[in-house]
């Protein structure tokens, strides 16, 4: 479970680029994360990762918290950003070895891990070459695959699925539906209006650094308009909240 | 023509990115930028010991010395420049494969490529070969032609080494059929030309020391000039160059000057027709060579082992070093060379060494002469220097670029990170510390080890002061946001902070020698360790203390 307790960030001092955020993602929850550009979300997310530090408020994973205990809290969290440009001069198998260390994952398990997974994700083959070799959506695909390496009860995740081709994106939204289902939480940020209609237990859309909406799609249609898609109500309740400000 | 400037004009500034000197708004230097202050600094070291020398030579009535010393140095200096940048330039920057799908003709590429090659061999004359010869015009009452002539050298000098070091590099890369690694490949295409320039330097010196001389000190430094002319036979453009600037209204120059011109001439010639018929070809086959490469199928059991996390985190610290070759060559290689070429240099001294000990008023004196504080602060003094060579621990975050937000990420305590970081670093200088130690046991045996063994424990902790402090300058000044690995080490204005830190150590040691200079040898020893101790462990308590703070502009 991932709990944001009214979090503040400012890159200059009186800009409050993210304003007293609440959030909670509980497990076996899929939680979207929406928002134009500019909104806050990877702002919110390098907070929740340790990367940013938080101004004011806290945030809890599984009940650590990331500025008290931050080593214990990354212990729970399997990030993947939305950068897959990461240690190109390292082979596929070196990366996914050294991060099995970083996370102490036993021999005889990392193995079993690391074929299974590279397997699923269609990289295998490619294991004993550099990353550096590798396409777009193959270096993301290894990513993912170092994330899932560990297994981590919170997943979260920055625009996890463009570049993918159509069969790993349909593999890892199943391990994210798998992982939801075996009580655990996951967190992710799209443009994808459609992927988090059709995947998203519950919904949250920042704007201007202020989270403008949390809840299940019904509760948004019930607030702003029924019968609507989820991009009309993502354009509907940003607008209102462009006529407030 | 057009195309060919512009093309040149986008190369330098891909190369160099930006590195704000010259604030273009206000029409003046931009004194906030730290390269400004770099390259002062540097000038300024130049044209001092330029000064010095100068003087020196005029008052032993022998200042044509300067001359000889100064393009050959020069020469070494632009040759090893070409050498590190070349293979890049022409064959593995990333420009090359925007530009290929243009409209552009492959001999307007090659004259643009050769174009960024000269642009950076002038820089370097501008800021390291400028001041000396100028300031040898002003000391030497020469008249006013001598600048002319001066400007005209200098515009000539660089193009013979940069055409001849290239097509030593189009024939490798010709007879180089596959190039499954490119990074390897690059490496060892640098090694190969800097070995080849090493052969020829040595040959050279051989050629030098060989010839015996018990004469006084002027007539020494007389034959000694005649020694380094030789030296300028192994590089056609040495002595050329040198009678040009020496015989300034004779005819003497000007047939020298023509001389100069033909052998570039020549060069440029062979670099055209050698490039015209393989340039483009090998460009093609080497980005399709790459791409072509087969797969090693793979077995993970035997690929996996367990590590700990910190030697896990090292290993991948070396790795990622070592397989860029821009990093290894930029941070690990120039420390190699001078290591290698102190060594070689001395073997080629020993004898000449040998043979003046041999003389009993010398040997008399060097018996005589005491191992003392100011001999240990001298020794540290030469170690520190070496120790501000690497930019291993200055670009240890740099280095990451995007990638750093991932050191906040993972489950490993940011000041063990830190630890991690700086191992690389570490590693290397105390490689120098034992080389230069071993060299110093070696030839002055009459040093007791127990004193060599106590001086590489304070450089130690020189060594760990110095890595631990450049990397809380890169945690303070990270360049995150770059687009090719060169602009890393080039745009790093930090290394300011290295030659600064250095200046602070280098006065410091030589305050120590002083006050020490009459205590006993030991007890000096001892009390210099203890001091350096200190100031480590305050370092390193405040890292762990403020470790948060320090990655904080790791976002």
């Amino acid at each position: 479970m991932i709990e944001i307790k009214n979090v503040s960030k400012s890159y200059k001092k009186g800009e409050k680029v993210i304003n007293n955020i609440n959030l909670e993602i509980k497990d076996g929850e899929i939680f979207g994360f929406l928002g134009p550009n500019g909104a806050g979300k990877t702002t919110t997310i390098k907070m929740m990762t340790g990367i940013l530090d938080i101004d004011e408020g806290d945030i809890l994973v599984d009940g650590k918290s990331i500025v008290e205990n931050p080593i214990e809290a990354k212990k729970q969290i399997g990030f993947v950003s939305d950068n897959p440009d990461m240690f190109l001069k390292l082979k596929g198998i070196e990366y996914l070895n050294f991060i099995a260390d970083i996370y102490e994952i036993k021999k005889e398990i990392r193995d079993k891990r690391i074929v299974e997974l590279t397997k699923e994700f269609g990289i295998y083959e490619v294991l004993n070459d550099k990353i550096q070799s590798y396409s777009h959506g193959m270096r993301q695909k290894i990513i993912i695959v170092s994330v899932l390496l560990h297994n981590p009860k919170n997943w979260i995740l920055d625009e996890p699925l463009t570049g993918l081709d159509p069969e790993a994106a349909f593999h890892l939204k199943n391990k994210m539906k798998q992982h939801a289902k075996d009580n655990n939480a996951v967190f992710f940020s799209t443009h994808i209006l459609e992927i988090a209609e059709k995947l998203c237990d519950k919904i949250g859309i920042i704007h201007h650094g202020k989270l403008i909406f949390v809840g299940t799609q019904e509760e948004m249609r019930k607030k702003v308009k029924e019968n609507a898609s989820l991009e009309e109500l993502f354009m509907e309740i940003t607008k209102r909240n462009e006529e407030n400000n | 023509m057009k195309k060919i400037i512009s093309l040149t004009n986008v190369f330098v500034k891909e190369f160099y990115q930006n590195l704000a000197i010259f604030d273009k708004e206000k029409k003046k230097f931009n004194k906030k930028s730290m390269f400004f202050w770099l390259i002062a600094i540097v000038f300024f070291g130049i044209t001092y010991v330029s000064y010095e020398v100068i003087t020196f030579l005029v008052n032993v009535g022998q200042p044509e010395i300067f001359l000889n010393l100064y393009f050959f140095i020069l020469t070494m200096l632009l040759l090893f420049q070409v050498i590190l940048v070349c293979a890049n330039i022409f064959f593995f920057a990333k420009d090359i494969e925007k530009v290929l799908p243009m409209p552009i003709k492959p001999v307007e590429l090659l004259l643009a490529k050769l174009n960024t090659l000269l642009c950076m061999l002038y820089i370097s004359e501008g800021i390291f070969g400028l001041v000396p010869l100028t300031l040898y015009g002003l000391l030497t009452n020469v008249s006013f032609v001598f600048y002319f002539w001066e400007i005209l050298i200098l515009a000539v000098f660089p193009i013979l080494l940069a055409v001849t070091v290239t097509t030593f590099l189009l024939i490798i890369m010709r007879f180089a059929k596959f190039i499954r690694n490119k990074d390897v490949f690059q490496l060892l295409i640098t090694v190969i030309l800097i070995i080849m320039v090493c052969f020829i330097e040595m040959q050279a010196f051989n050629g030098v020391f060989s010839i015996e001389t018990n004469d006084q000190a002027l007539e020494q430094f007389s034959s000694f000039s005649q020694k380094v002319e030789q030296v300028g036979k192994y590089f056609l453009i040495i002595n050329p160059s040198i009678a040009v600037l020496t015989n300034l209204s004779n005819a003497t120059a000007i047939v020298s000057f023509f001389k100069l011109i033909f052998y570039n001439v020549v060069g440029v010639c062979i670099f055209f027709i050698i490039g015209k018929i393989t340039y483009l070809k090998d460009i093609l086959r080497n980005i399709v060579s790459y791409t072509d490469k087969k797969r090693k199928k793979i077995q993970v059991e035997k690929n996996t082992k367990y590590l700990s996390k910190g030697k896990s985190y090292v290993k991948k610290e070396f790795k990622m070093l070592i397989r860029e070759p821009i990093f290894f060559m930029q941070c690990v290689f120039p420390v190699i060379i001078i290591l290698v070429t102190v060594i070689l240099l001395i073997l080629v001294l020993v004898p000449v060494i040998e043979q003046v000990m041999q003389d009993e008023t010398i040997r008399n004196t060097m018996e005589g002469l005491s191992f003392n504080a100011e001999v240990v602060c001298d020794i540290l003094i030469v170690l520190q220097v070496l120790f501000s060579i690497s930019s291993i621990s200055l670009t240890a975050i740099s280095r990451e670029g995007k990638n750093a937000t991932f050191i906040k990420c993972i489950p490993i305590e940011l000041y063990k990170q830190f630890l991690y970081k700086n191992v690389p670093q570490i590693i290397l200088n105390l490689i120098v510390s034992v080389v230069v130690l071993g060299m110093i046991w070696y030839f002055v045996p009459t040093i007791p080890v127990l004193y060599l063994f106590l001086i590489f424990i304070i450089s130690v902790f020189i060594n760990l002061i110095n890595s631990y402090l450049m990397l809380i300058v890169d945690l303070r000044r990270p360049n995150l946001d770059w687009d090719t690995e060169y602009s890393v080490v080039k745009k790093s204005d930090n290394k300011l902070f290295q030659y600064v830190w250095m200046i602070i150590n280098v006065l410091l040691l030589m305050y120590i020698g002083k006050i020490f200079k009459d205590v006993d040898i030991l007890i000096n020893l001892i009390s210099e360790m203890i001091i350096f101790a200190i100031i480590f462990i305050i370092i390193d308590r405040g890292i762990k203390k403020w470790q948060k703070k320090l990655f904080n502009k790791v976002i």
